[in-house]
């Protein structure tokens, strides 16, 4: 399944606001709730935290992909998010992250969650993407840069 | 280096035939001359009829220009007299096998030091070991740490309810930010494959992973293989109350496991009950399904077969995991049982053979070699190299490095940092690398390095 499929326009943060990363894991989850008002943002963010605490999905280059499993979920949940002054995420490479992406994947199905995972690596390990994304001036420009690098590959 | 082996039992053999194949010259020394002949007809080694506690054949052996010297026969007294007579003749590295003597405990009498032998292996003790290690690492098998514990070389039974089912390898790469690890090998039925990125995860395969310790909680939570260890009462039962039954027992105790023994003789149970804390012993028939049903068999987290008798272990396992065990573990001698009983779905068997004559590989071999890893079923090997000065392999690009087929180089360690190495990764001298090869690469690998 491609990203631009699973994520929600409305469900893109163009400017968020949090300098910290339990604030951070926060704000996107509420941007996920007002596009799924039945989730419940407790158990979300609970789940989020109890895999930070495994390491941080901090990845380097300036971009974190939390993530967690969630039963009950009718399908996988993604949320984009970009921080213009940068979040302290502790992430390996020391570096604040500015662009977050955030999955949510039924417990069920976990093997499309890591394909997910894989896809949305993939795409913010190209830096021309990662320019691109940093440099849209609004949330549907992110979009479309989603859905143009992906119809290219 | 010239290389004695005496007495060609299933660990002897084993270790002729590694050693001659890695091109040592090994001579083997048995009293039993159709074993000697066999040895002679299927491998490169020189045979020599005799008993080997005797310096009359160990002369004729060639004793005096030994560098190693190792005695594996059935019999601890032998092979202590043996190495006592091959100290006598300079022997650099002694190792006996022994398996009554008590020498590691600190009310032992006798000792290696005592002895001046370089190292004495108690299969059963090996196996042990090694069935605690496995028996606290859900889904994991074949454990062995690299340097120096910085590296863990560690293989996954894929169920079909994993979330690695039809992911490709590269997919995997693309999720190394966040969980670090590299899949260095498939067992899929017979064979052994290194992937590539295109190949893809399949239910029922094995894989096998490099991966420091630290990241095992994340790819513990990736593979899902994490939900078993969060219950607070876990349950074990272990059949079979030998020596190797009371060492698992009193290991899974200290790890706060319920535990449950079955012994069929009942005069054992008594003194296995003397020995024991917390864990019950149960006097029954192993095969008897129905005492164990009623002891709580059913839903157990672990199921650990060690009796004598191979057979008996596997089926019993198999009978556990009807009741709904979650993991079994079985004890398995004969090596052409070892591959079927995984395809039954056995989590893991072991063998004292292996794990004793992999003990004694890794000790002849620390030169260049640092540690070892056979791996069950395929004679697929896990090797650690140090980059020597003048090694001729530092500052070169690895896509440039010519290394051999049927190998990879899983992961540099360089001081107190690791590198999963790309195409463009280089080699410094001190670093130290751990390769995963499989049997016709061996040789190749080993003089790639030399």
């Amino acid at each position: 399944m491609k990203i631009s499929e699973l994520l929600d326009s409305q469900a893109i943060v163009a400017d968020l606001q949090a300098k910290d990363k339990p604030k951070a894991l926060a704000e996107l989850t509420d941007s996920l709730i007002s596009c799924e008002p039945s989730l419940n943002r407790d158990d979300v963010i609970a789940v989020l935290q109890e895999r930070e605490k495994l390491g941080s999905t901090g990845i380097g280059d300036g971009v974190a992909i939390p993530h967690g499993k969630l039963a009950g979920i009718p399908e996988l949940k993604l949320v984009f998010g970009r921080s213009h002054s940068g979040v302290d995420f502790e992430s390996m490479d020391g570096q604040p992250a500015y662009l977050f992406f955030l999955l949510i994947a039924p417990e069920e199905s976990v093997g499309v969650h890591l394909k997910t995972l894989a896809r949305v690596s993939k795409l913010l390990k190209d830096a021309s993407v990662r320019k691109k994304l940093l440099d849209a001036p609004d949330h549907e420009a992110i979009y479309q840069i989603i859905l143009d690098e992906e119809g290219q590959s | 280096m010239k290389i004695l082996v005496v007495g060609s039992g299933q660990v002897g053999y084993f270790l002729c035939d590694r050693l001659s194949r890695e091109g040592h010259e090994v001579t083997l020394v048995d009293q039993d001359e159709a074993v000697v002949e066999r040895a002679q007809d299927h491998l490169n080694v020189l045979g020599v009829i005799g008993n080997g506690a005797s310096a009359e054949i160990l002369e004729q052996a060639g004793i005096k220009d030994a560098d190693i010297f190792i005695a594996v026969t059935n019999v601890d007294e032998v092979n202590i007299l043996a190495c006592l007579l091959a100290r006598e003749y300079q022997v650099k590295i002694l190792i006996a096998r022994t398996k009554n003597i008590e020498y590691t405990s600190r009310k032992a009498i006798l000792s290696k030091e005592k002895l001046g032998i370089d190292l004495l292996i108690n299969p059963d003790d090996a196996v042990a070991e090694e069935l605690s290690k496995l028996a606290c690492n859900s889904s994991a098998f074949d454990v062995a740490e690299f340097a120096d514990g910085q590296i863990l070389f560690q293989g996954y039974r894929i169920e079909k309810e994993s979330p690695l089912c039809d992911l490709t390898l590269a997919e995997l790469g693309e999720l190394r930010g966040m969980y670090r690890f590299v899949v260095v090998a498939i067992s899929r039925g017979d064979s052994t494959i290194i992937p590539r990125g295109d190949d893809t995860i399949q239910a029922g395969d094995r894989i096998y992973i490099f991966a420091p310790p630290q990241e095992l909680p994340a790819i513990n939570y990736l593979l899902q293989s994490d939900q078993i260890q969060k219950k607070s009462s876990r349950r074990a039962f272990i059949l079979g109350g030998s020596r190797i039954g009371l060492q698992v027992a009193r290991n899974m105790e200290n790890l706060h496991f319920h535990t449950k023994l079955v012994e069929r003789d009942e005069k054992r149970c008594y003194q296995l009950a003397e020995q024991l804390n917390k864990a019950v012993v149960i006097h029954a028939e192993g095969l008897d399904i129905q005492i164990l049903v009623d002891e709580g068999v059913a839903g157990a987290d672990i199921f650990i077969a060690v009796t004598e008798n191979d057979k008996t272990n596997i089926l019993t396992c198999l009978l556990a995991k009807k009741h709904k065990v979650r993991r079994t573990l079985a004890l398995v001698s004969q090596p052409e049982l070892i591959g079927l009983a995984s395809d039954l779905g056995i989590d893991a068997c072991i063998s004292p053979r292996l794990a004793a004559a992999g003990a004694i590989l890794k000790f002849v071999r620390r030169g260049d070699i640092i540690s070892l890893a056979a791996v069950e079923g395929s004679n697929s090997e896990v090797l650690e190299f140090e980059i020597g000065k003048n090694s001729g392999l530092s500052a070169i690009p690895f896509s440039a490095l010519h290394f051999p087929r049927g190998a990879i180089i899983g992961v540099i360690v360089r001081g107190k940092n690791y590198e999963i190495p790309t195409g463009e990764s280089m080699l410094e001298e001190g670093d130290r690398v751990v390769v995963f090869a499989l049997p016709e690469a061996l040789q190749k690998v080993e003089r790639f390095f030399a």
